[in-house]
């Protein structure tokens, strides 16, 4: 053992919080465990890895894209996106959606706010379920040797999933806007604040959690919160436009955050070696 | 790195010839031994490390590549292949005294195979720490990148790893 990496012990074990008694007895017995030689490759084998390695060496991406490439990429991913994306998202959006309209509509919503604070979230965690990261759709294999980025596909399924509840939610709140002409922009705003919200805390979370507790824990915050409400306001559980307004906006900078997270490696992007879940496909 | 993202072939073999021995050596002994299968995280390490597209110039390479590896670990010892255990390994490179007898030498072997079965009841994130740490000079901040924690959690992991590692291999020998 070189005096050198006694030295480095030393040091590491001051580190580790050992006086200088204990720190002499544990490197005599670290002694022992340093004595188990890894196995150093050789010079043919580090060869071999090369030229195995070779072939993964991509194509020199553009320095800059231009955005209508950038553009154009993600467009594609987001029309992959229709196809990946589970049809349970897809209905079962629907089914909240209609399900909550239907229940204002026949006026079981005591304030026209309750019902539709909690479309809105559980329409997040559908879509924040099933769209982020390729880990829950099956894709990380595929994702990694595709052209768009991580961030990139993160964005077209954004757009797809939050496009997707919005364009519905506006279509199915029709009814209701007919009925009261006067609270188009208040009653949009009750589920539309909650959903941009829920999104935009999820992705912000699920990049240094998981996904599925990202989702969990958002979407359990925020029951908790119109609960809360509902129990110490009774049934006038609106925030009101303004706020609701105000969260909306909070969302929306959330994900624009996540994003620009995303893409400057944040530790969930070390998920691109954790969320694999087909460890065997890497063959000589 | 930088190089290799954008497609300069020929600084892939110093990028792999300056890490490959370090990182075979850590995943070596971070999978209970098993050569074989040393070998192919390795490789699985650098296709993952080529196929990101989130390296950024500024990024310190090596707690990277580490953070790659060690997550292909935790992800295979997740696996059902992972949670086999393995005996302590009979074929077993050790550094012994060349003069010693074979009866010695014996000795080592077996107080060799007790240190390596006491790192390997470490869990598996204090064993990534103490490597790291006491095998593969990385300081506490690159540590702390490697395995995307704070440098707190590293001190106190070293701390708790290096403590129980001694106790176990202090513990008497199983009869």
């Amino acid at each position: 053992m070189s005096s050198e990496e006694r030295h480095g012990w030393a040091e590491a074990l001051r580190e580790a919080g050992l006086g200088e008694t204990e720190a002499r007895e544990t490197e005599q017995v670290l002694g022992r465990l340093a004595a188990w030689r890894a196995p150093a490759p050789t010079g043919a084998d580090t060869a071999a890895l090369v030229s195995r390695l070779q072939a993964v060496v991509a194509a020199p991406p553009p320095r800059k894209a231009p955005i209508q490439s950038e553009l154009t990429i993600m467009l594609a991913a987001a029309r992959a996106q229709l196809m990946v994306l589970p049809l349970t998202l897809w209905l079962g959006s629907a089914v909240v959606m209609v399900i909550g309209v239907a229940l204002v509509g026949l006026g079981l919503d005591p304030s026209r706010s309750l019902v539709l604070y909690l479309v809105g979230p559980t329409l997040a965690y559908l879509g924040v379920r099933s769209g982020f990261r390729g880990s829950a759709l099956g894709t990380t294999e595929v994702e990694l040797s595709c052209p768009a980025t991580p961030r990139q596909l993160v964005i077209a399924r954004l757009v797809v999933v939050l496009g997707y509840q919005v364009a519905a939610g506006i279509v199915l709140s029709l009814p209701i806007w007919l009925w009261n002409q006067t609270a188009v922009f208040a009653v949009t705003a009750d589920w539309l604040a909650p959903l941009l919200l829920a999104f935009g805390a999820a992705l912000v979370l699920s990049l240094r959690f998981s996904v599925s507790a990202a989702a969990a824990v958002v979407y359990t915050a925020w029951m908790l919160v119109v609960l809360l409400r509902l129990r110490l306001g009774g049934p006038g559980v609106s925030f009101g436009v303004d706020l609701d307004a105000a969260l909306g906006a909070a969302g929306l900078l959330m994900l624009g955050a996540g994003t620009v997270f995303l893409a400057h490696g944040a530790p969930g992007d070390a998920a691109l070696g954790r969320s694999s879940r087909t460890y065997g496909s890497s063959s000589a | 790195m930088s190089a290799v993202m954008n497609g300069d072939r020929s600084a892939l073999a110093p990028l792999v010839e300056r890490h490959h021995s370090g990182l075979l050596g850590y995943l070596y002994r971070m999978v209970q031994g098993d050569r074989a299968l040393a070998d192919d995280l390795v490789q699985e390490t650098y296709i993952r490390l080529l196929r990101s597209r989130t390296y950024s110039p500024g990024r310190r390479f090596k707690p990277w590549l580490y953070a790659i590896a060690t997550n292909l670990v935790k992800d295979h010892m997740r696996s059902p292949v992972g949670r086999t255990v393995l005996a302590a390994p009979q074929m077993m490179e050790i550094a012994a005294d060349e003069a010693s007898g074979p009866e010695e030498r014996a000795f080592a072997r077996l107080e060799v195979a007790r240190a390596a079965a006491a790192l390997n009841e470490l869990a598996p994130e204090y064993r990534a720490t103490v490597l790291l740490r006491l095998f593969h000079d990385f300081s506490l901040q690159e540590i702390a990148d490697a395995l995307s924690i704070p440098l707190g959690t590293v001190k106190s992991r070293l701390s708790v790893g290096v403590k129980q590692l001694r106790q176990r291999m202090e513990a008497p020998a199983e009869q």
